[in-house]
Formats: structure tokens, sequence, C-alpha cells
């Protein structure tokens, strides 16, 4: 937009009241354009949101589409937000959102056993579980009727009389319906036949009581409906099931499951839970030890930081020394070692890593080279095989890591300025003192926010870690993390995404990945709290 | 309890018997007296089914898709996904609100998508009796069934004929005859274990993993402990030892040491088989040898069809599944391209009739028990694996300490 505004023929005089309707221009056209895809794709949302039911959704799109045309629609007080505002939409969507849904998981219980958003859901699909066709008993042909918009469900019995029911009122015959060939319900006096496209999920659920017995209901199964018995009862004001046969009743609790009175939390019957707010309950059993996974987030947690730290150490001593050897004038074919030295960096680095695992492997070329030694790099379970396995997950990070290091370490002593050099070479220095005090703080200073950075992205280096070892090897067959498991690559786990979790925890995972975000983002703050430091001290 | 979905098929099929049997064609003339599942097809003009298939069976099911929407109108969208990620992408895609109404998948999901409440029960009708009674078991929980089954699996010796000239009929036997090949026997380990390819070894020291009830079902009291137990671990430790069975053996090395004639046996399941016959390998399929005296019993997994509990049209989804691909003909296809023996019965006596190698693995299947489908099964697999590896590598001096270690910590999950 702001091109077009530049290359507009004629511009009006007035340049606070600039480029408004008045003046029809090919810029107006294009602008007038854009807004219409920009309104048609708003409106598309609020009308998908509109049929998805999701109110949130529908309302902030209302607002981000309003906010638009009135901005670039009228000039009062608008011109900076003509340039803010697509950066503050996209923003908002794809940061702030997610940010905020993050912190909201993980102070719930989400997770395997508890994805259902309500009690109301998990009592309707523990009755549908528990209304089941009786062995032996009969199935008929069905069909939905409704009488204004209430909805019953019709049988034909093999008399060819009409049966109709539903939740409030006992099967009963309808005289004077037809039934069709095959038990197919035609037309029902009194009562109007949906159409199967119609019936949706009308009918799930749906069970209407046979009149004389207890406990006994015509409900759909499949294509035709059967005689079933059902013996749980929901009463939705007192949030409890009744189990009628045994008079049990199960309260829902606010772990999210039905509990029969007297029991404890082991002996609840239902499996299906609901997702409810747990509070802090996520972060305790981060951190403290006796949970499956807090006894493991000191040392998980502190192999991290050793991991980013050495990887950035390793990477930078590493690449640096090669960008000063190479820096230097009398090394010959500087040009084709450099680019040999940036092959590892063109590399993706999940192929890298993938060809180091199987160099690694207990039959790969590494064991090769050693004469058959057999051994297996990254997933020897012993206390020593841990450390290898760590050990060699540095040397592939420096193969893959040292390029970017040894090019940024190039180009920040090729931008050194030459006198400072030449006027320590008239001071007498020697190499090594012009190095520590004049080079090497230049250095830093210029690469500083580079390492600063490097060390975030470390500390969250899931590919390299997946992609390597998996996060083994494992620390015992019944342990739930392995030696090489970073803090990303343990939520991870815990998620369930991956599969292998006893159980998918995302409010867990959720609570660890905010606690990553604390840690990484005072490591940023401090790193270039430092990094002013150096600059004030040169 | 679990298991009466069996007589109640009895019973349906007396009331229903004429119309079952037969795809959507042959319906509309049914005498009034019977409840025919396939009433005329039915106008569905309007509705959308969304099912994730895999890209093999995408064709055959395909089919299917079509003449359903020919007959009843209504649209099937078909969405290819990888097998081995459908699960997970499943339930994320439930928790979004955007799960396709059918899922193909197996059937120890079960015990998870229920407990997610992602599944709704599919009563099978008068269809129950025309499904092998173990492949309607393994859908049925809590005396529901939940999915329509399409075919049974389990894993068998598969034998190169040029390079071994009988079947074994102990494990030790197997590895004399293997003597002097590469490989003595393709056995998929991997670095997480596989106690699912493990299990006939295991079923052959008498080891089951859970208990049984009367009737058949799983109970959730561990049977793999003690003497039993004990001896499986202590042979695992050996052929570890020997190096009869090594870690690093994954899936992918295991089919290729076959394949590559580096051994001449391999313990498979009918996956494998249109791999191994595009190498032109001449191969029998014959029974596990048993390491531990008892016959050596695979787990059975079954294949089939859920419904999600979020769809929107369940009925017309059961009438797909149960009148479209519960037929001889879909069967039939879907048996070809998986090789799996099907679970309509008319449908797999026709795959026996014509093929040794699934008549292999069916010889098989008699001994096989369902693999259980509670949702503890993941703290299982994982412990159990992981458990197998530690005394395979060596790691686990005492492979027997090793083993209780592993029960304790399963129970401690099961209590949770």
């Amino acid at each position: 937009m702001a091109v077009s505004e530049q290359t507009k023929p004629v511009r009006p005089a007035s340049s606070g009241e600039a480029w408004n309707s008045k003046t029809f221009t090919v810029g107006f056209a294009v602008k007038l354009l854009l807004m219409c895809l920009v309104n048609a794709f708003g409106l598309y949302i609020v009308y998908a949101a509109y049929a998805n039911q999701s109110w949130w959704v529908l309302a902030g799109m209302v607002v981000i589409l309003l906010a638009l045309d009135y901005t670039y629609f009228t000039n009062r007080y608008t011109l900076p937000a003509k340039y803010m505002l697509p950066g503050v939409i996209f923003l908002l969507v794809f940061q702030v959102f997610a940010v905020f849904f993050n912190g909201y998981i993980a102070f719930t219980n989400y997770g395997d056993g508890h994805r259902l958003s309500s009690p109301q859901e998990a009592a309707a699909f523990a009755l549908l579980q528990d209304t089941k066709c009786v062995p032996g008993g009969a199935y008929y042909p069905m069909a939905a009727v409704r009488q204004g918009s209430e909805i019953f469900i019709a049988i034909s019995k093999p008399d060819a009389s009409v049966w109709v029911g539903n939740e409030a009122n006992a099967m009963a015959a309808v005289p004077g319906a037809q039934v069709g060939a095959g038990g197919k319900i035609t037309s029902v006096p009194g009562y109007e036949i949906v159409p199967p496209a119609e019936i949706g999920q009308k009918l799930q659920g749906l069970k209407a009581p046979i009149g004389d017995e207890p406990g006994r209901v015509i409900q759909a199964a499949g294509v035709m409906a059967c005689d079933a018995a059902s013996t749980l009862k929901w009463d939705p004001a007192a949030q409890t099931i009744t189990d009628t046969t045994t008079a049990t009743v199960y309260h829902a609790t606010d772990k999210g499951f039905f509990l029969a009175d007297g029991e404890t939390a082991g002996g609840h019957r239902f499996r299906t839970g609901w997702q409810v707010w747990v509070g802090l309950d996520n972060f305790t059993s981060a951190f403290f030890s006796d949970s499956e996974y807090g006894q493991y987030f000191v040392s998980v947690t502190l192999w991290t930081f050793a991991f980013a730290f050495l990887s950035v150490f390793l990477t930078f001593v590493f690449g640096t020394f090669l960008a000063i050897v190479l820096n230097d004038e009398r090394v010959k074919g500087r040009k084709l070692y450099r680019t040999l030295l940036l092959l590892p960096y063109a590399f993706p680095s999940f192929l890298g890593a993938l060809v180091w695992r199987n160099m690694l492997n207990v039959d790969g070329f590494i064991n090769q080279i050693l004469g058959g030694a057999g051994i297996d790099w990254l997933q020897t379970q012993t206390e020593s095989g841990y450390w290898l396995a760590r050990g060699s997950l540095l040397l592939v990070q420096l193969w893959l890591g040292f390029p970017y290091m040894f090019l940024i370490s190039t180009g920040a002593l090729q931008s050194l300025p030459g006198e400072l050099k030449e006027a320590a070479v008239v001071d007498g220095a020697s190499p090594a003192r012009m190095w520590l005090n004049v080079t090497g703080p230049l250095l830093l200073i210029s690469t500083a926010p580079v390492l600063v950075a490097s060390f975030a992205f470390n500390f969250n280096n899931f590919t390299l870690i997946y992609m390597l070892t998996k996060g083994g090897p494992s620390f015992g067959a019944t342990e739930p993390v392995g030696a090489t498991d970073i803090l990303i690559s343990m939520v991870y786990r815990i998620s369930g995404v991956g599969g292998g979790a006893a159980r998918a925890d995302l409010g867990l995972a959720a609570a660890l990945s905010i606690i990553i975000f604390i840690i990484v983002a005072v490591i940023a703050v401090l790193g270039f709290r430092q990094t002013r430091k150096l600059e004030e001290m040169v | 309890m679990r298991r009466s979905i069996r007589t109640l098929g009895v019973a349906a099929a007396v009331v229903a018997l004429s119309a079952c049997s037969s795809g959507p064609a042959a319906t509309s003339g049914a005498p009034a007296t019977s409840a025919p599942t396939t009433s005329a097809a039915a106008d569905y003009s309007g509705v959308t089914l969304t099912m994730w298939v895999d890209q093999d069976r995408f064709k055959a099911v395909d089919a299917a898709a079509k003449q359903f929407t020919e007959a009843t109108h209504a649209k099937v969208t078909l969405v290819t996904k990888d097998a081995g990620k459908m699960r997970d992408e499943f339930t994320a895609a439930f928790d979004a609100g955007t799960a396709p109404d059918i899922l193909l998948g197996a059937h120890d999901w079960l015990g998870g998508l229920i407990q997610n409440g992602a599944v709704s029960p599919v009563p099978l009708g008068d269809k129950a009796s025309a499904f092998t009674k173990v492949a309607v078991d393994a859908f049925t929980y809590d005396g529901q069934t939940y999915g329509v089954p399409y075919a049974i699996e389990n894993i068998a010796l598969v034998r190169n004929t040029k390079l071994a000239s009988s079947a074994p009929a102990t494990w030790d036997d197997m590895i004399a005859a293997a003597k002097g090949s590469k490989v003595p026997v393709a056995l998929q380990v991997s670095e997480n274990g596989d106690a699912y390819h493990m299990y006939p070894m295991q079923t052959s020291f008498g080891a089951k993993v859970f208990a049984q009830d009367a009737s058949g079902s799983y109970t959730t009291e561990l049977a793999m402990g003690g003497d039993a137990g004990h001896a499986f671990a202590n042979w695992l430790g050996q052929q570890g030892k020997a190096k009869n069975i090594v870690v690093s053996m994954d899936g992918d090395k295991a089919k290729s040491a076959f394949i590559n004639g580096q051994t001449p046996f391999y313990i498979t399941g009918p996956w494998s088989i249109a791999d191994i016959k595009k190498a032109g390998i001449d191969i029998s399929v014959d029974p596990i040898p048993s390491a531990g005296g008892q016959p050596a019993a695979p787990f059975s997994g079954v294949q089939g069809f859920y419904v999600s509990s979020k769809s929107a049209n369940p009925i017309v989804a059961a009438d797909f599944l149960l009148n479209y691909i519960a037929t001889d003909e879909v069967q039939t296809q879907l048996y070809k391209v998986g090789n799996r023996t099907p679970a309509l019965t008319s449908a797999a006596e026709k795959a026996l009739a014509d093929d040794p190698i699934t008549k292999g693995f069916a010889a098989v299947a008699a001994q096989a028990v369902p693999m259980p489908s509670i949702p503890e099964m993941n703290a299982v697999w994982t412990y159990w694996g992981k458990t197998q590896v530690e005394i395979i590598s060596g790691k686990a001096s005492d492979p027997a300490k090793a083993w209780d270690a592993m029960i304790a910590a399963i129970q401690k999950d099961l209590k949770k």
C-alpha cells in the first residue's frame, strides 16, 4: 500500500488529508481491491465460525475486520495504524493467542482420559456405552420422526405396527401408520418423518422406555433400532450418574471423573473423564521428585544447560580458530578451504543427524574404521554409555554447528578496523597480546548477540536430539526419560504426540514449556545485558 | 459380559434371516417379517462422510465409497493418512473438533479411544454372525461393539524354502538349521524393543501378559510374572548373548536380511508378504517354533473401521460400513492389498481356498490370542519392550530381576 502511495501520480496538496476516496487514483483502486479480498476472507472466517458455533473466533474476527476497514478507509488518527495494524494482527493471532492457549492448558489436566470438555459430555458417553442391545433381543427398522422440534424414534414391528417414543414418552403404538417393503416406515399420523440426511446425531443416545419393563429401552443401533437394556441415569442438576440396579451414585468430582460415594480416586468406574482446572498441580508435579517426570526435572535441566552451553562454546571456539587461521593472508587456497568448511552448514541439520546416527550405529561406519569395535555410541545403557552418548551428541553438534560460527567469526574479523592492528603493532604488542587485548574483545562484542541467540536455539534443539538419539539411552526400562533428553524432548515425550508415553499429559507438557520459556527469556535478557557491559568496557 | 455380542449375533440372525448376507443390491423385495439391515438404499443426499484410510487400502475403500455414493447420494471424502500416525492424528483432530466420521485402525486402539470418549458404539446387529468370532470379540468392549472389523492378522514363521527344506519344530532346531547363514533368524527388536514380535516366544514359556477370565476376556491381572516369566527372561538373555537375537535388528533390517537371503527364517506378518513376493523368494508359512516347550502363540490383531463419537452422521456411517464395506467383494479387495485374512467369514473362506500363504497364517491364528486393548497397554508396551532390550543387550545382568522390576512398574501404573 505504501508503495502505491509513493508512485501515485498527483499528490493532493494537503498531505495530512492525503489519499482518500475523493481523489480516485490507481492507488485507490488497488487499495479497494486488496481490501475487498481481505473483507471477503474475513467474512468467510466469520461464516465458518458461525457454522462451527465458535463465538470467540467470530467476535474476534468481526473486531479485526472493523478495525481494518476503519483504519484503511478513514484518515483521522489512523496514519500510524496503517503501518502497525497488519503486524499487530499477525502478532495476536500467531503469538499471543498461542502463548495464552498454552498457558491455559498448563492449568488443566488436559490429556488422555480427560479430553472431553464437560461432565455432560462424559455422562452422555457413559450412557451411550451403557445402553446395550439385549442378547437375543429384537431388531427393528427405524426412522426418526418429529412433532414440532421434538424428536422421536419410530420402529416398525414384524406385525406392521409402528411404535413411537422418546426419553420422556414411553414407546406407544400409533394406529394408522404406513409400513412399506422391508418394514420401512413411510408415514406416521401426527408425526413428520425426518429425512435421513437431517437426522444427524439426533438419534445418537436417544432412548425410549418400553412401558412395562424398567431399564428396557428402544435405541438406535447402527441402521436399525434394538431392544436394549440401560442401567445408568444421568441427573444434570446434581451432576450425578446413578446405577439403577445397584443404587450406586457416582458424583462428578473436581478431578475430572465420576466417582462413587465413599470410594477413593483409584476406584472410579468410568474411564472417560473431562477437562478440569487443576491450578498449580502440573507445576508441582513438574518440579517435585515424587512424580514420574518430576524426579528427572533437575537432572534433565542441568543436562540441557550443559548441552546448550557446550554446543555454543565448542562450535564457537573451533569455528573462530579456523576463522583466524584462514584469515591469515599467508594461507594459500583460502577460498577453497572456506567453501569446503561451509559444507556441513549447507546440509539440512536433520539429514546430518540421521547420517551420523547411522555412522555411529553398532555396525556403522565409525565402528568399521575402528576395526569392528562394536560400540553402540548412542544407545549403550550403562553409566559410561550415558556419557558416551552425550559426548557423541556434542561431537555431532560440533560438526553441524562450527561452520556457522566460522562464518560469523570470519565476517567479524574482516570487519575489524585495520588501524587498530597497526596501532598495536606500532606499540610493539606481541601477537598473543594483540589477540587478548584487541582482536578478542572486539570479536566478542560483535558476536555476543549471536552467541546468546545460539544458546537459546540449542536450549530447544529438538531436531538434533530427536533425530540422533531420541533422548536415549534410556535410564531404565521403566523410566520415562533418557540420558540425552533435554527439556524440550522431555516435553515432547510427555505430550504423547509421538506415542510411547504411558499417558499423554498435555497439561504437564504445557506447564513445562512455560518453564522453558521463562528460563530462555531470563538467559537472553541477562546475556544481552552482559553484551552491553562489554561494549561499554571497550 | 464382554463377549455377550456373540449370542446377540446368533439371535439377531434368527430375527433377520434372509436379507442379511448380500450387498446393497439384493434388498428391496424382502418380506415384512424379517428385519433387513439393508433396506432399499436410503437417500442421504446432502450428507458428507469423511474417512481416514492409509495409502495401501485407499483403492479398495474408494471403490466401496463410489458404490455408496451411487446408491444413496451421500458424499464420501477419503483422506489418506500415514498408518503409523493415524491414531495420534485422530486424537488431535478429535480435540480440535475436526475428526473424520470414520477411521481405519487396529483393535488395540479401542481402550484408549474409549478412555478419551472418541468412538461410538456400532452395534453389528444381524451382521455380527457373518464375521469371524475373534474379529467381533476384538472390537467388543464391555459388551458393546465399537467398530466394524475387516481383517485379522498375526505373525508366523516365514521360511525361505531354498535355504531350509523343512519347518523347524523348536527354536533350537531353527537356530541349528540356520547355521552357516549370516543371520540366524530375522526377528525385529529395535532400540525400544518389540514385545509384539517377541510374544510367541514368551507364551511358549507359559507367560501370558494378562490373566483371562472364564469367557476369555482379559482381566487387568498381570500373568507374566513368576517362574514362567523368569524362565523366558533367562532364555532371552541367553539368546542375546549368543547373538541369535540382536537389538540393532529393526523392522527394515529384518526384512532386508530375509530378502537378501542372509537368513532362511523371518518372523513376520502378512504385511511383509508383498515385498517378499516381489523379491521372488519361494516361501512357506509355518507355525512359530516353540522355545519353552509350550505352543508359541502370537497376538492376533484385528483391523477395522471406527466411527467417531463426534460424527455428525453416525447412522449414515454405520450404514456405509455395515452394508458397503462389510461385503464379500470389498473384503476380498482389501484382502488383496494387505494379505490379511478377511473378517467376513464368507470372504475368508474364499481367501483361504486359493492361497497357501494365507492358509499358513490362518493356521497359526488358531493358536493366537487377541491383543489386549485396555488403555493401560500403552504403559505395558513401553516397559515391556525396553526391558526386553535391556535383557537382550546384556545391560540387565540378572534377567529375572529386570523382569521383576518391569512387573512391579506395570503394576504400579495399572493401579493409578
